[in-house]
């Protein structure tokens, strides 16, 4: 059975884009909207890996990853941010919030997936 | 048009997408500054602008429309200026953003081969620059910068001429420099320009991924301040950052996979590895569909059983076998409490450690079973009550010993059958619910409610939609999302949710739920020569109808006046001579109908997977005759304020 990795963006064209490339390499993908929904969407299944935008209405990708973070299904599972947003600060807030990586946009593909597989396996 | 230089392979899909969503952007950015007041932003609104222009950057960028990031990148800066109030906005501020718009618009045609020339956006991109930096002395902006990790240590002279260069640009402070292999440069520095301005420095000597600027909050505006913060110091970083690229790795995945051998086997997995490698003899594991489909085979058995009574007299046999079929397959469906149960001792330690509270959890009749599809419904609002009991109902340890109680606080669950009820009971011994508040709380949202009420009835007005005496709102409750939803949830599987609580002991809520949602306990009605069928749990009374108690009031429809209350009317039939007074949710109202059938259980058929939703109807049934009988939905029709009485179409 293949991987399944939660895609979360404000921006569906950026969503689709993470998700493709996602998809392309065999992993099974959901998309979520804003972070509000990703941790409904969480709570129903437990995926693989999350790849979370930052800046989203309702609730932000920070907020987002320490939500998971507290639920005892998302212990072990990877948490990447993926922000154009790079400041020094907001990262050290969400390694603390228990994010596993950051990773900046504009994101080159080849170097997800290189990421990804480190932390699906 | 030329093909962009995309970051992602075939563009083309998102291309499309990019576009429509950017127009879609774009009209709500328009929207929004139209009526945006200057003299009092929203700030709100002012935050929206700023995710949309960030939204069409970040795509952009991937889709390789370069002209479009660099005219969004000095929107960008401009709209984090007015929305951190850095400065007052303006009306230039809007007109300005308003026709940058319209050149992204413009960049957007051209790119999607539909406008012919790429527009001019050198003008508008120098106006909105000016706009960023306007305001009076130019403000100064203070930023934290971290240059590394460095593939190979600078050399000397050429750090020296970048940092004198940022000294002369602006005041540079605290530099920490380990010029390595590996290491890092940083320092802070305030300075007029912006952050493109600051990274075009940089990136003469490092390369753009080791740069990282942090733009410091609450900048001094012209001249910083000595006691500045220093920049953030963090703690040596155990895996190294992929050499390059933009992503910072918190955990390698070495350590990581480590961790997760190490401890990461999730305690429900280990149960399920423990219950396989016992239960591979004496259980299997079959898919719900499967039972889901055997429970309806059996319900179809129980009515037609029911019409061979009817037609040929009873066969004792046949009915005893079938009832005894019925109840072995629903207990297949039966799954024990502490199903929902287990979770609990994790969720109150962690947010006992949360909210610095000290908690024990004592849970008693986890043996208990329900089925199966209300174990699933009954886990959020049980869950939203132990978190109600925790957060709120709890007090700190320094609170409770000056109360003169144990520093350590309890939370009891408990469940119980009660006939074909489960009654499951969330206490805590806690400060109990604050009369006073509740009462100022519904003063203040102008709910009625007589000051001298009795507790019980002030305790109903937790349950009330968004009402909520919480101050501040945790991400755990507190949210308005509470009682109200708890009890609508409880509602609809049929339930009740009691409560009761003493000020200084604290509270408890019990709800029941009936053991199943398969078959409902129900009253049967005739009514037009049909049968409804009104579930058992939501008739409170039925009485024959004295005629000058029906009245007609206008515009409202009808009413019955039972003892002190005026019910509104619903009649069902023809005749008026017989009510049944039904109750959802504390609402009642009285259904007419022409006669009074029987009590029976009866089994659901879900109306939506045979036909469709019809409002005021929740199911199904067969009847023991083979006619279909609906269900009604009593909730439905005893909320209909306004919309005038229900009646069978």
């Amino acid at each position: 059975m293949s991987h399944s990795i939660l895609v979360v963006d404000d921006t569906r064209s950026m969503r689709k884009m993470v998700a493709t490339v996602l998809q392309g390499a065999g992993y099974s993908v959901e998309e979520a909207g804003d972070g509000a929904e990703a941790l409904e969407k969480a709570k129903l299944r437990v995926f693989d890996l999350v790849v979370t935008d930052h800046n989203m209405p309702r609730m932000d990708g920070v907020t987002l990853v320490r939500a998971l973070r507290a639920l005892p299904q998302y212990d072990h599972v990877a948490l990447i941010v993926l922000s154009t947003e790079t400041g020094a600060e907001l990262k050290a807030r969400g390694r603390e919030a228990g994010a596993t990586g950051w990773m900046a946009k504009p994101f080159d593909p080849q170097k997800m997936l290189d990421i990804v597989r480190q932390f699906v396996a | 048009m030329k093909p962009p230089a995309s970051r992602i392979g075939d563009a083309g899909a998102f291309q499309g997408i990019f576009f429509e969503e950017a127009d879609e952007h774009l009209g709500a950015v328009e929207k929004l500054l139209l009526v945006l007041d200057p003299a009092a932003p929203d700030a709100e609104a002012l935050n929206g602008i700023f995710r949309a222009v960030h939204s069409i950057k970040g795509s952009a960028g991937m889709l390789g429309f370069e002209e479009i990031v660099a005219l969004t990148h000095v929107l960008e800066n401009l709209l984090d200026v007015l929305r951190k109030k850095e400065r007052a906005l303006t009306r230039a501020d809007v007109d300005a953003l308003l026709r940058a718009g319209d050149v992204v618009k413009l960049q957007i045609a051209f790119r999607r081969g539909s406008h012919a020339a790429a527009p001019d956006k050198e003008a508008i991109e120098a106006e909105v620059r000016a706009l960023v930096d306007a305001g009076g002395a130019p403000a100064r902006r203070r930023f934290s910068v971290t240059l590394g990790p460095l593939a190979e240590a600078m050399e000397g002279a050429t750090l020296q001429t970048m940092l004198d260069g940022l000294a002369t640009m602006g005041e540079l402070e605290s530099p920490q420099i380990n010029n390595i292999a590996g290491g890092e440069v940083r320092f802070s520095v305030s300075l007029a320009g912006g952050e493109a301005d600051l990274k075009s420095v940089l990136e003469l000597v490092v390369s753009p991924e080791q740069i990282r600027i942090e733009k410091t909050d609450g900048a001094p505006r012209g001249t910083p301040t000595p006691s500045a913060p220093q920049p953030p110091v963090e703690p040596a970083r155990e895996p190294a950052p992929l050499a390059d690229s933009g992503i910072e790795l918190f955990t390698s995945a070495s350590a990581w996979r480590e961790r997760r051998r190490a401890g990461g086997r999730r305690e429900s997995d280990r149960q399920i590895e423990r219950e396989r490698a016992q239960g591979d003899a004496s259980s299997i594991r079959v898919s719900v569909e499967k039972l889901d489909r055997l429970v309806n085979l059996v319900g179809e058995l129980v009515i037609t059983e029911a019409m061979l009574t009817q037609q040929h007299g009873a066969f004792p046999e046949l009915s005893r076998h079938t009832r005894n079929l019925q109840e072995a397959v629903m207990a297949i469906r039966m799954v024990p409490i502490s199903a929902v149960f287990s979770r609990f001792p994790r969720l109150v330690r962690e947010l006992s450690q949360r909210f610095g509270k000290e908690v024990e959890i004592k849970m008693s009749g986890e043996t208990t079973e329900l089925d199966r599809g209300m174990i699933e419904k009954i886990t959020d609002p049980l869950t939203h009550l132990v978190r109600n009991a925790v957060d709120h109902g709890l007090e700190t340890p320094e609170a409770r010993r000056a109360a003169g109680k144990p520093a350590c606080g309890t939370v009891w669950l408990s469940a119980s059958q009660r006939g074909g009820s489960i009654v499951i009971e969330v206490r805590d011994n806690g400060r109990g619910l604050d009369r006073s508040r509740i009462l100022a709380k519904a003063a203040q949202r102008g709910m009625a409610i007589a000051p001298d009420a009795p507790d019980r009835e002030v305790w109903q007005l937790i349950f009330e939609p968004g009402f909520s005496t919480v101050d501040t709102v945790t991400d755990v409750s507190g949210r308005g999302v509470g009682m109200d939803v708890v009890r609508r949830n409880i509602h609809v599987l049929g339930g009740k949710v009691d409560l009761a609580s003493k000020a200084g002991e604290g509270m408890s809520v019990t709800v029941s739920v009936p053991l199943t949602l398969a078959i409902i306990d129900a009253m049967t009605v005739g009514a037009n020569g049909k049968t409804y069928v009104l579930p058992l749990a939501s008739v409170v009374e039925s009485l024959k109808v004295e005629p000058a108690k029906l009245r007609s009031i206008a515009g409202h429809g009808r009413t019955l006046r039972v003892r002190e209350d005026y019910l509104p009317v619903h009649q069902l039939g023809k005749s008026e001579s017989i009510a049944v007074v039904v109750e959802s949710e504390g609402t009642r109202a009285a259904l007419l109908v022409d006669e009074l059938i029987g009590q029976q259980q009866v089994v659901v058929k879900s109306l939506e997977t045979n036909f469709r939703k019809v409002p005021g109807i929740s199911a199904a049934t067969i009847m023991g005759d083979g006619r279909v009988a609906l269900i009604l939905d009593t909730a439905h029709i005893v909320n209909r304020q306004g919309e005038g009485a229900w009646q069978p179409s």
